[in-house]
């Protein structure tokens, strides 16, 4: 089950926000913050997706941040950001 | 929620699943618009995420007639034999479809498809496989979305549909609501394809997904569903203290000589059993459900329950991973994140296996229901009576009926005026569907999804006295999901989600005690043998004076080229089959 997603590493890209199949996190202002963890599904697609690791389940961080291998989700996490922050 | 957004289209096709996009993309060839509606997010919700791990073939130069009949062996002679024959030959034309739209499978060094055989039912006879890649990933489903947007069509993303809307018993379109921020939305079509799952049980781990929100909605206008009793909800995997997790399934197979079943006693109570012995060097026991739930059941029977399947063997851990490799992503994944042990898998073996359900909406082979306007495809249909057990791997079978419930439906849709609908039923339906948020004082979804929960424990070992008492307890629930009360728009979808559940699940009740005897994973302990000679017959389930009522119905054999030689069959006492 999803328990946080770190505060200082989170760029609230909201691409967890975005693909959440159970619809479990919400962007709440400048965060992204877990609305319903009890209807988590742990299909960890959150995780996947997060060009930061900033997602953690059951307390653990399953990798290691390797921008090498990830540059097109980096790439695409700053750009929502920077969409975002306009609004 | 008092906003109003209305959208016309051709069809409407409800779910963006394998079936939600297959039947979309043949609509569009067709030339009829198309609008696509997803609860969750399209690419990333759905059965075809999840476990799914090989689709069976049949190439042009493979032995159809030994593929035929093994399939309608496997499936105990209740397919439509029809459907069946055509879909047997289109197998191949929808894994070229697949490849095309950008779904990966493993392939070999030189970089054809690779093919794994799988043994049947028939001794000379090995089924071709061929397995995705990665397993359990929603890779593929989100490249095929990406085609399905390309070519136009209109995608609803995080919009739950809960009713249909009929004009003169005709479906013309569907009312929901935007599930984040309360929309309200009005879908206006001269035709509709659900293609919006199955229905698990209250689904995978906590969510409540897979509740049957698609059959529900077939059955509230009337529909007929076939084959609900083919099947049961996942119960052993939702109790916290039983059961195996929902993934663990998809990488441990009850068919491994490594895995023994054991009772109470600790004994292997399937070596009494001609066909259930593990005889080292022998490969096929059949499906699970053939040998060892009858035995288990038995014994549960005789006092020595509850019995237990146990994986546990050396190396497991390492034997598998170079089996699978690094190919089902998730599924390793999660059993990272969650900590599960390989030496640990020991688990109550519940009778009630199927985590993939037989029935749901009956439909014709050219995917159209019993309610003129409404198309059916994928898991929420029947496809065809129980097709998905063989042909399958569900997304075999989901692609096939949905291209065939998309091209019919959007054929029906050019022929048909613009539609006229009911302001009232809207206004009616809306009313209904914003109802639990109205409601201050009521039942929460959560608290009453444990309440089904154990109302399906009755379902679990089948007699005429559990069923019953299942049937009512489900009808008691229906009362009290009329009182649920919700907080906010996430919560209104799980109560809508749970009225699905309800009703799908009284379905499986009722067409379990319909059917008098055992067949497939339908385990009767009051009827424990397989009549040939007096149930070769369809259970249709469907809404008579408010009420489910199951009604027998002939399977067309006439016509049929395969029938059961054997009368009466005894699982326990088999090896041959026969004892008339």
């Amino acid at each position: 089950m999803i328990e946080k997603v770190d505060e200082i590493l989170c760029i609230n890209c909201g691409l967890c926000e975005n693909i959440c199949p159970t619809d479990v996190l919400r962007r709440d202002g400048k965060k992204i913050h877990i609305a319903y963890p009890d209807d988590c599904c742990s299909c960890m697609e959150c995780l996947s997706i997060c060009p930061m690791d900033a997602v953690i389940l059951n307390g653990k961080i399953p990798r290691k941040f390797d921008s090498r291998l990830r540059w097109e989700q980096i790439k695409e996490g700053l750009s929502r950001q920077r969409e975002n922050s306009k609004i | 929620m008092d906003s109003l957004t209305t959208v016309a289209t051709d069809v409407l096709v409800i779910g963006s699943g394998i079936a939600g996009c297959f039947a979309a993309l043949k609509a569009r060839e067709i030339g009829a618009d198309v609008v696509m509606v997803e609860q969750g997010k399209s690419g990333f919700s759905g059965m075809s995420t999840g476990g799914t791990h090989r689709v069976r073939v049949v190439l042009p130069d493979d032995d159809f007639e030994e593929a035929m009949k093994g399939t309608v062996m496997e499936c105990e002679y209740m397919v439509d034999q029809d459907f069946l024959q055509e879909a047997l030959v289109e197998t191949f034309d929808r894994l070229r479809d697949l490849l095309n739209l950008g779904a990966e499978f493993r392939r070999d060094e030189s970089g054809n498809i690779k093919w794994y055989w799988a043994d049947t039912m028939l001794p000379d006879f090995k089924q071709r496989n061929a397995m995705w890649e990665p397993v359990g990933s929603y890779k593929h489903i989100l490249k095929i979305n990406k085609q399905v947007v390309r070519r136009g069509v209109k995608v609803f993303d995080r919009v739950m549909l809960v009713d249909l809307l009929t004009v003169n018993g005709e479906v013309k379109g569907a009312v929901g609501f935007d599930t984040r921020k309360g929309d309200f939305y009005l879908f206006k079509a001269r035709a509709v394809v659900v293609a919006a799952g199955g229905f698990s049980g209250g689904g995978v781990g906590n969510s409540p997904s897979l509740t049957g929100d698609g059959i529900a909605m077939g059955i509230r206008v009337g529909a007929e569903l076939r084959g609900m009793e083919f099947g049961k909800a996942e119960t052993g995997g939702m109790l916290p203290d039983r059961g195996a997790p929902p993934w663990v399934s998809v990488l441990l197979n009850p068919q491994d000589p490594e895995v023994t079943f054991t009772n109470a006693l600790g004994e292997d109570f399937l070596d009494q059993y001609e066909l259930g012995k593990r005889v080292p060097g022998r490969k096929y026991y059949g499906p699970p459900y053939r040998i060892h739930l009858m035995a288990a059941l038995k014994e549960i029977k005789e006092g020595r329950g509850p019995c237990y399947v146990d994986y546990r063997a050396p190396d497991k851990a390492a034997r598998l991973r170079q089996f699978w490799g690094s190919f089902f992503d998730r599924t390793l994944r999660q059993i990272k994140v969650t900590g599960t042990t390989f030496d640990k898998m020991k688990y109550e073996l519940a009778i009630s296996r199927g985590y993939n359900l037989g029935g749901g909406i009956r439909i014709t082979p050219q995917g159209q229901s019993s309610v003129p306007g409404l198309y059916s495809a994928g898991q929420s249909s029947d496809m065809c009576c129980v097709a998905q057990y063989c042909i399958v791997s569900g997304m075999m079978a989901s692609a096939i009926t949905a291209r065939r419930a998309g091209g019919n439906a959007a054929q029906y849709a050019l022929s048909q005026p613009e539609p006229r609908i009911d302001k009232e039923q809207v206004k009616s339906l809306k009313r209904q569907i914003y109802a639990p948020l109205n409601r201050k004082h009521g039942t929460a979804a959560d608290e009453l999804r444990m309440k089904i929960i154990k109302t399906w424990v009755n379902v679990d070992i089948r007699n005429e006295d559990r069923l019953t008492t299942a049937h009512l307890g489900f009808d008691e629930l229906r009362q009290e999901a009329d009182n649920l009360a919700a907080t906010d728009y996430h919560e209104l979808v799980k109560c809508h989600k749970m009225s699905a559940y309800i009703e799908c699940s009284d379905a499986v009740a009722v067409a379990a005690l319909a059917r008098r005897e055992t067949r497939l994973e339908h385990i009767r302990e009051d009827y424990p043998l397989t009549d040939n000679k007096n149930w070769l017959k369809w259970v249709i389930v469907k809404q008579v004076g408010g009420k489910l009522t199951g009604l027998l119905e002939d399977i067309p054999f006439g016509r049929w080229k395969y029938r059961p030689e054997s009368r009466i069959i005894d699982r326990l006492q088999l090896a041959g089959g026969n004892c008339d």
